[in-house]
């Protein structure tokens, strides 16, 4: 027991302190980074002397010797990171299926003059108007100029679609090149940690980092993560390794060369890769499903439109009595448009007896509007064109709904994880109090030995 | 709960989003007027609001063909009864000249106007719409009736038994011509009574004449027949137009309940939702304020 040892454990009282204004400077500097986790200064008491052995001073009872910095820690419920991974997932694929069925609405524009439904109204009018006016070529022109506009209509449609199809593409390489990145950088912190967790210390920043680049990732693609003792984090995506303890695997892009697209493989082993969920299944799914089944009921419509029209058409004499002629060319929405045999007005079959004044076959025409002609002959085409409208409308519903849900749930469990780990100011600016008034006292404790070995070392020589 | 600054500040800004977003949602209410833009919207009423124009459009087109329809036998309907004038006329001249105290010139005299009236109704019996024959069944570009000259002078049908039909309502045809050799043909021939009432009247052969008296008045029934059927035509269509124009308005009145936004509800709505707005605003900006920092000195 030397006259030093108090001035020893205010020295370290001291340093405690000042390490904790420290990291309480770090937590208020990083109040606003994403992804930071608040840290705290796990403080413990330094070994009491005397430790016991059997040359100990015999002295009574046993003497603190102080403080100190056991360890730095994140204030962090990892519990929450799994439920923020899963919702990231669900939510990551709804929101890419709620584009794109709302660019696929706007691309149908219904309801409005400019929709589909009202072209096909035009036209089947406009047969109307030539069982009253067979005779009149510039009635004949009417019909040839709005059955033009609907196979316009149809083709834009079409192409509209297919553009959709390949933005989604585009997205899925794009993905592709995200998730490589990070799992890049994951790879590198999993090897950064490994080392500093070695020499004992908590890698508190890279671990946040690391978190961070996670939940980015849970939302592309469904991720299995795994921590190992090391520190070192594993990533799955459907049982394959995307981050291993030392290295990563690369997905790859890869174009197919049936459809143009792109398929998802792992880069290595050129084997396809399994996802079922986040950003990139919705976006292959929307692009190799749901599009193509719109394109698909656009298609079915076409076709019906240019047959029964055609067929009807076939039987039509024209005003310089042509025959046999078909109305439409093209077997499908891409391909429809206004058959060559009838660039001539003259020649639109209008009449079954071949006077010019028969306008039996125009009314057959115009009658095709409310011809039960599609699905099995049970309704009309406007029936079929409106029930895909509503599907369209109930399925962009139902997207946007889940949508906000996962949104309302995710915010719920990130705000439960923010409770927990982010940087409060008022806590913060406590602590700052609460170390700074410990650090005075230490001081004061030094002034005060100061003082005591002031009177032992200089005053007691006189 | 835990709350820190960040939270407080992130669930501020949500709900502001979230107020905002409604209020657009208003605004586009009320300054397009309809309760859905798009058929994510309310895809059950969109489905019923195209469904509902649909019927609108079409029986717009059906009102659209009635009245064509009406046009053509309106014109119809004056020919006939001019027919109708013409053939009392012929009657007057054919009692006239069954009378044996005229002279054989009194007698040209009739019969030159008996040619006349002829003449007269072949152009009646070539009526024609915008220049088609409505008399022609379907060979409406050429006249319905030839007349050829002398020495005898004849008059052929050169039209066909075509009907025109409109549709006037849905899967429902109407005919709206009739054919010339039906009206005046069908009975008694009316321009081949008019053609021998004239040749028995310049032969001065009284008791033909007297007998063309009778031939006259069954052509004339067979005229006034064809006009009835033109007036039931008529009236049919009235009635029709009638139901279309009824069925028109009540069905926008239907579309109108399914799509119309009532225009005092959205803005009531606006304005409540403006206040929330509002009220996010300023509890947000007095909250995101202070911190225990303030008070340090």
């Amino acid at each position: 027991m030397d006259g030093f040892f108090g001035i020893e454990i205010a020295r370290k009282a001291l340093q405690t302190s000042q390490y904790a204004l420290d990291v309480t400077a770090h937590n208020i500097a990083n109040a606003n980074t994403p992804g930071y986790t608040r840290q705290r200064v796990i403080q413990g008491t330094t070994p009491s002397f005397p430790a016991p052995s059997w040359n100990r001073p015999l002295i009574q009872g046993q003497l603190g010797t102080g403080v100190m910095v056991q360890s730095i820690q994140r204030v962090r419920d990892s519990f929450f990171d799994g439920q923020i991974r899963r919702e990231n997932q669900s939510l990551g694929g709804w929101e890419v299926k709620k584009n794109g069925l709302e660019q696929i609405e706007t691309i149908f524009n219904e309801p409005s003059d400019g929709g589909l439904l009202n072209i096909m109204g035009q036209f089947w009018d406009s047969w109307q108007q030539l069982s009253k006016n067979p005779e009149s070529t510039s009635t004949r022109s009417g019909v040839l100029e709005t059955g033009r506009m609907l196979a316009t209509t149809f083709n834009q449609l079409d192409s509209k679609l297919s553009r959709v199809q390949d933005n989604l593409n585009e997205q899925v390489l794009v993905k592709v090149n995200d998730i490589n990145s990070i799992a890049r950088r994951v790879s590198e912190l999993n090897r950064d940690i490994l080392r500093v967790k070695t020499y004992g210390a908590e890698p508190n920043d890279m671990l946040d980092e690391r978190d961070l680049l996670i939940d980015k990732l849970s939302k592309m693609v469904d991720v299995k993560v795994a921590e190992l003792d090391t520190g070192a984090t594993i990533i799955y995506i459907n049982g394959s390794q995307l981050v291993s303890e030392y290295g990563y695997n690369e997905l790859e892009a890869v174009s197919n060369p049936g459809n143009g697209f792109y398929d998802v493989k792992w880069k290595a082993s050129g084997i396809a890769a399994t996802i079922y969920g986040g950003e990139i299944k919705a976006l292959t799914e929307t692009r190799d499903v749901t599009v193509p089944a719109y394109k698909s009921e656009l298609d079915v419509l076409a076709a019906s439109i240019i047959n029964e029209v055609n067929s009807i058409h076939f039987n039509g004499i024209g005003l310089d009595a042509s025959t046999g002629l078909e109305f439409f060319s093209g077997i499908g929405a891409s391909d429809m448009a206004i058959s060559m045999d009838v660039s001539d007005p003259r020649s639109l079959g209008a009449s079954l007896s071949g006077e010019p004044g028969d306008n039996s076959n125009a009314l057959a025409l115009a009658k095709l509007k409310n011809g039960l002609v599609m699905s099995g002959n049970t309704i009309t085409m406007d029936d079929y064109y409106r029930s895909l409208v509503t599907n369209l409308g109930v399925e962009s519903q139902q997207a946007a709904a889940m949508t906000a849900n996962g949104k309302m749930y995710f915010d719920l469990i990130e705000s439960h994880r923010q409770s927990v780990a982010g940087v409060s100011l008022d806590e913060e600016a406590t602590n700052m109090i609460k170390f700074q008034r410990a650090y005075q006292a230490a001081a004061r404790l030094v002034t005060m030995f100061d003082e005591m070995l002031d009177v032992l070392i200089n005053q007691m020589v006189r | 709960m835990r709350v820190t600054q960040n939270m407080l500040s992130s669930t501020i800004l949500k709900n502001i989003s979230s107020s905002y977003d409604r209020m657009a949602k208003y605004q586009t209410q009320l300054s397009s007027g309809k309760l859905f833009n798009r058929p994510s919207d309310n895809p059950v009423a969109i489905n019923q609001a195209l469904a509902t124009r649909v019927s609108i459009k079409e029986t717009q087109q059906y009102i659209n063909n009635v009245d064509d329809g009406l046009t053509w036998l309106s014109m119809a309907d004056v020919a006939l009864r001019n027919a109708t004038e013409l053939m009392y006329r012929a009657k007057e001249l054919a009692v006239m000249g069954a009378n044996s105290t005229n002279s054989q010139s009194e007698l040209d005299k009739i019969a030159n106007e008996v040619d006349q009236l002829l003449s007269e109704m072949v152009v009646i019996g070539n009526t024609s719409l915008a220049g088609r024959s409505i008399f022609a069944g379907h060979k409406t570009t050429t006249p319905a009736f030839i007349q050829v000259g002398l020495p005898v002078p004849s008059v052929t049908y050169n039209g066909d038994a075509g009907v025109i039909n409109y549709e006037i309502e849905r899967g429902v045809n109407a005919a709206v011509n009739l054919n010339g050799d039906t009206i005046f043909q069908g009975g008694a021939d009316v321009f081949q009574v008019l053609i021998d009432l004239s040749a028995h009247l310049r032969a001065g052969d009284y008791a033909a004449v007297s007998g063309d008296t009778s031939l006259v008045d069954d052509s004339l029934e067979t005229i006034t027949d064809s006009l009835a059927i033109v007036g039931a035509k008529i009236n049919r269509m009235d009635f029709v137009k009638d139901r279309h124009s009824q069925d028109v308005l009540s069905l926008t009145e239907i579309l109108s309940n399914i799509e119309d936004a009532d225009l005092a509800e959205v803005i009531m709505k606006l304005k409540s939702e403006e206040n929330v707005y509002q009220a996010a605003l300023t509890s947000g900006s007095m909250s995101i304020q202070k911190s225990l920092i303030d008070f340090l000195r």
